[in-house]
């Protein structure tokens, strides 16, 4: 039932917002995501190590990493619906958006909503692809949203990046099912049946199969060099939207990954998946690290700093260990968080200047205070400065990979962190701070949109400082799940 | 019999790189579909399976009469000249084919070494005709084009599907089914408000956003 | 004790040649929803042009009035090489499926000079034609075949085809050959034997200065070619009941043939009504597509399927 409401409540939020009246809508999808926030905080909180919950006849289960991502989706889509309500009543004042478009923008959001929290819930593989591919549906109206030239230029490239790329993972899984029915006789593609099997699986198909798996959903997740679509939808969508593709979008992905990634260190042990983690994940931090030098553009740069943080997310992953693997789950939160904070401070002031260039955004702290505060929150994190989240994580993950002995990997890491550390300090140090430009008034900040910057700050320095225990509790009964052994 | 209509479906796959024209290639890809159903519905005759039937249906239903027919119509709407653009002339494309399906076919070698001739065509069908989408999408450059190098593609994992593992389960089957066709409309929406506002279809000139 | 069996196998199939296209010709014109000349039209055209005075330019020499003779004895010698009803002179030892090839080439190498030889623009301009597509259709045919051949270890035609089955390698080079045959039969998309278009012809404008029984000589050539193209298409795909193993009658398997040919005029008549007449420098597309499958039969062979 718990399970079952997750997936409905969505969709009838989206049923509730084309038919109810303007404020009414607003206050019926702050209760449904307020809710679906509080159900999947009981979620993780019910949720045993070790076993599952499955509902509606095993369509749906949810184990501790389910239960994670479910967690993390739900946080970000409160934290984005909060920020967008002001963010269109804006445009709709100005005239950029009519009222029709902003109902037409509370339906698909819900709808986007529900394609991605319907992801970590289906054990069924063949299921899991059609959710993936239907939050890239979904989305794309949102990228393409404003329709001018350039947004849909960016929505075209990403459905048909994204759908190229998740065409490739249902090769992957296809060659999968093969597998389990050459190996076993059963045909099926029940995540949790083929993991009880996936020992005796031929490695030389499951290795090409992770192959596909990785390059497709990698696609979608942003690894370099998949990650083409990445900027251009990131830095046209509405600033909600691109929050919720940089924090949670890309981690849904990322959770179809892990979830061969199980199957496969199964069949063949954990080298072949571990290398070509590495490989992707440092790929991605160097690649993200050159385009974020010579950034212009205020939106791009958060995105390119997205590729970074998937990168060492993936680069975690590769490394493997119970340790490094916690990691990577606190990454994927810390970063969720740090993201949907800057890309809210960055929405905001691209409406204040009316432009993307970084170069024409100068002293955002005597125009827009509140949001200067959340930008510096978020810069000083995004580059792993303590007391946030992301350095505890960090330093988490690189200890790990100096425990397994892993030097060569970890010191590139190091290097290329360091590269992107002085392109995030050098672009927006300036835009922060600076003269603020002629003709540009301050203020200008609604009440809701500061509380959303103030309550995500404090989540992120609670996150560095202590961790909640219910929520390490849970981080280690995913990691546990993940690496198949003991923390 | 499946050899039989696998050969063909490689004919076809192979007959949309000499494509010139918009409407050919669309009438190419409604030949392949109508291939790819008779291989279902070949299997779902030996299986005798009430499941593979339906799946069969479907295809037919999705991949030969909507998804083409919406096309076509799209076409006729947009109102776009109808030359491909071939980046890369025929028999340059051809030659690529070749070339890739050549690697399919030492790939599914390594890949699948024992097994019967069927299995195996049917494997380097299959990465051939999804390669080939592939090449469709980068070398036509059209937004057109690259939905139906898309579906092209995704031909070639329903073929692999249904001809190696004999058919996914019957929902996945049903809701992947349901899923290229919300994909192809969507994509198609995309390619309307494309030409809206650039007035033309040319992927190659959507060159705003760079770095 | 073969030959004269032989002999009469190769009167009959030659004699039923018309027919063949005649049949083709019905297809089309049911699927167009026309009326079409009778079944037997091709042998009232041969009747006719048998009547009929004969005119030679002044201006040409021996080729030109060897060359009807040279061509329907060659494509004779042809038909006994390949498996018509159920055996061939490639079962007696005396030669294999590349001989045809050879006896083909001899053919057209003299059309094409006959072409030349009356000194009319189109004749040379049908030549030129014809050497252009012969140059892209020959290697894609016997490189089809070789893939057949080396599938079966054997080039003579008999053991070649009993020993083809079902295999992948063999599938592409059948649809590389199909390919083939449509132009080697003067078919839509290549060539159009319907018209006497100027600009598009190709066979028809080498034949273009014969009159007269000459004529005649060269189109019951022209049919016998199809017959051969046809039977060896046939027998690649659809092997069974060639050679003796089967134990059929003979009768039997003279019914078989004739399904197979059918079977073949009707896909043929199809592929025609369903494509257009390409330009001729986008046939090398078309060619080439033939002959790349060619290369892919033999790359699949070459890894054992």
């Amino acid at each position: 039932m718990l399970l079952f409401s997750i997936v409905i409540i969505p969709v009838l939020a989206a049923v509730l917002s084309a038919l109810l009246p303007a404020r009414l809508r607003g206050m019926a999808n702050l209760a449904a995501h307020g809710v679906l926030l509080a159900l999947a905080g009981i979620l993780a909180y019910r949720i045993s190590p070790g076993s599952g919950i499955v509902a509606f006849g095993g369509v749906l289960r949810a184990d501790a990493l389910s239960a994670f991502f479910i967690l993390l989706i739900s946080l970000i889509n409160l934290a984005a619906l909060v920020y967008s309500r002001p963010y269109l009543q804006e445009d709709i004042d100005g005239g950029a958006l009519s009222v029709r478009q902003a109902r037409g923008y509370d339906i698909l959001f819900n709808v986007f909503a529900a394609t991605m929290l319907l992801v970590p819930l289906l054990d069924n593989l063949g299921h899991m692809w059609v959710a993936v591919e239907l939050t890239t549906l979904a989305s794309a109206f949102l990228v393409g949203f404003y329709n001018t030239k350039a947004s849909v230029e960016a929505a075209w490239k990403y459905v048909i990046i994204c759908s190229v790329g998740i065409t490739l993972a249902l090769l992957g899984t296809v060659l999968v099912y093969y597998a389990v029915a050459a190996q076993a006789g059963t045909k099926t593609l029940d995540w949790s049946v083929i993991m009880g099997r996936a020992a005796g699986l031929n490695p030389r198909i499951m290795s090409v199969a992770f192959l596909f798996i990785l390059v497709g959903y990698g696609t979608k997740a942003g690894l370099a060099p998949m990650h083409t679509w990445l900027p251009d939808a990131h830095s046209q969508a509405l600033t909600p939207v691109s929050a919720l593709l940089s924090g949670v979008l890309l981690k849904t992905s990322l959770y179809a990954i892990i979830r061969f990634a199980m199957i496969t260190n199964k069949a063949m042990g954990p080298e072949f998946t571990s290398r070509l983690f590495i490989f992707f994940g440092l790929f991605s931090v160097a690649v993200a690290g050159i385009f974020l030098l010579a950034q212009k553009d205020f939106k791009r740069l958060l995105a390119y700093s997205s590729i970074e943080h998937v990168g060492i997310i993936v680069f975690a992953l590769g490394v493997g260990t119970p340790l490094a693997v916690f990691g990577s789950m606190f990454h994927a939160l810390n970063h969720a968080v740090t993201k949907s904070l800057v890309f809210f401070a960055a929405g905001n002031a691209v409406k204040k200047y009316k432009t993307h260039h970084l170069h024409m955004i100068h002293g955002l702290v005597q125009t827009l205070p509140f949001t200067a505060a959340a930008a510096l929150v978020g810069l000083l994190s995004l580059v792993g400065m303590p007391p946030f989240g992301i350095f505890m994580s960090k330093l988490m993950i690189l200890s790990a990979c100096f425990q397994k002995g892993l030097y060569g990997p970890a010191v590139l890491l190091l290097l290329f962190l360091a590269v992107v550390f002085g392109a995030l300090m050098f672009h927006l140090s300036a835009s922060i701070f600076g003269h603020k430009p002629k003709g540009i008034e301050s203020g200008g900040e609604a009440l809701s949109m500061k509380l959303v910057f103030v309550s995500l700050a404090l989540l992120l320095v609670l996150l560095g400082v202590m961790m909640p225990t219910p929520l390490q509790a849970l981080l280690v009964a995913a990691s546990r799940l993940v690496t198949g052994g003991g923390l | 019999m499946t050899l039989f209509l696998l050969t063909g479906i490689m004919i076809l796959t192979y007959a949309m790189l000499v494509c010139h024209r918009i409407p050919a290639l669309i009438q190419n890809f409604r030949l392949q579909s109508l291939f790819l159903f008779l291989v279902t519905l070949d299997f779902a005759v030996r299986q005798k399976e009430a499941g593979v039937f339906v799946v069969a249906g479907l295809l037919l239903l999705v991949k030969v009469i909507l998804i083409p027919s919406f096309l076509n119509h799209l076409v006729k709407k947009i109102r776009v000249d109808e030359r491909l653009g071939l980046f890369l002339n025929p028999l340059l494309s051809l030659i690529a084919a070749l070339f890739l399906t050549w690697g399919a076919a030492v790939f599914c070698a390594w890949l699948v070494s024992d097994s019967p001739a069927v299995v195996f065509a049917a494997f380097v069908v299959s990465i051939t005709v999804v390669l080939v989408g592939f090449f469709i999408m980068v070398f036509r450059m059209k937004a057109l084009t690259q939905i139906v190098g898309l579906l092209v593609m995704e031909n070639g994992i329903f073929l692999l599907a249904s001809s190696i593992a004999g058919g996914m389960p019957f929902f996945v089957e049903i809701v992947i089914a349901f899923d290229v066709f919300v994909c192809a409309i969507i994509t198609g929406i995309f390619m309307y408000r494309i030409n809206k506002v650039f007035t033309h279809i040319e992927v190659h000139r959507l060159t705003d956003l760079k770095g | 004790m073969k030959i004269p069996l032989l002999l009469l196998q190769a009167g009959i199939a030659v004699l039923a040649a018309p027919l063949v296209s005649g049949f083709v010709r019905r297809v089309k014109n049911a699927l167009r929803m026309r009326q079409g000349a009778a079944l037997v039209q091709p042998y009232r055209n041969i009747a006719k042009y048998m009547r009929k005075e004969e005119v030679v330019s002044e201006t040409a020499s021996w080729i030109f009035r060897w060359t009807p003779s040279v061509v329907l004895g060659s494509t004779l010698a042809a038909l006994m090489f390949v498996p018509v009803f159920s055996f061939s002179l490639s079962a007696a030892g005396m030669g294999d499926v590349l001989s045809l090839f050879f006896l083909f080439s001899l053919g057209r190498f003299f059309l094409a000079l006959a072409g030349l030889d009356a000194g009319s623009a189109f004749g040379g301009m049908g030549s030129s034609r014809e050497m252009f597509i012969a140059s892209f259709v020959e290697p894609a045919a016997v490189l089809a075949v070789a893939v057949v051949a080396a599938h079966s270890s054997s080039s003579a035609a008999e053991p070649l085809v009993r020993s083809m089955g079902m295999s992948f390698s063999g599938m592409i080079a059948a649809a590389s050959l199909f390919m083939v045959v449509l132009a080697e039969t003067s078919r839509i998309p290549v060539d159009n034997q319907e018209t006497h278009l100027e600009l598009t012809m190709i066979h028809e404008a080498m034949l273009l200065e014969y009159s007269g029984p000459s004529l005649a000589m060269l189109e019951t050539a022209a049919h016998a070619k199809q017959l051969i193209w046809f039977s060896l298409l046939g027998a690649i795909l659809w092997p069974w009941p060639i050679g003796s193993s089967s134990g059929l009658s003979a009768v039997a398997c003279a019914a078989f043939f004739v399904l197979k040919i059918i079977l073949c005029a009707i896909v043929v008549g199809l592929t025609e009504i369903g494509l257009a007449k390409m330009r001729l420098f986008r046939v090398t597309d078309f060619l080439g597509l033939a002959f790349l499958f060619s290369v892919l039969a033999l790359v699949v062979s070459g890894l054992g399927y």
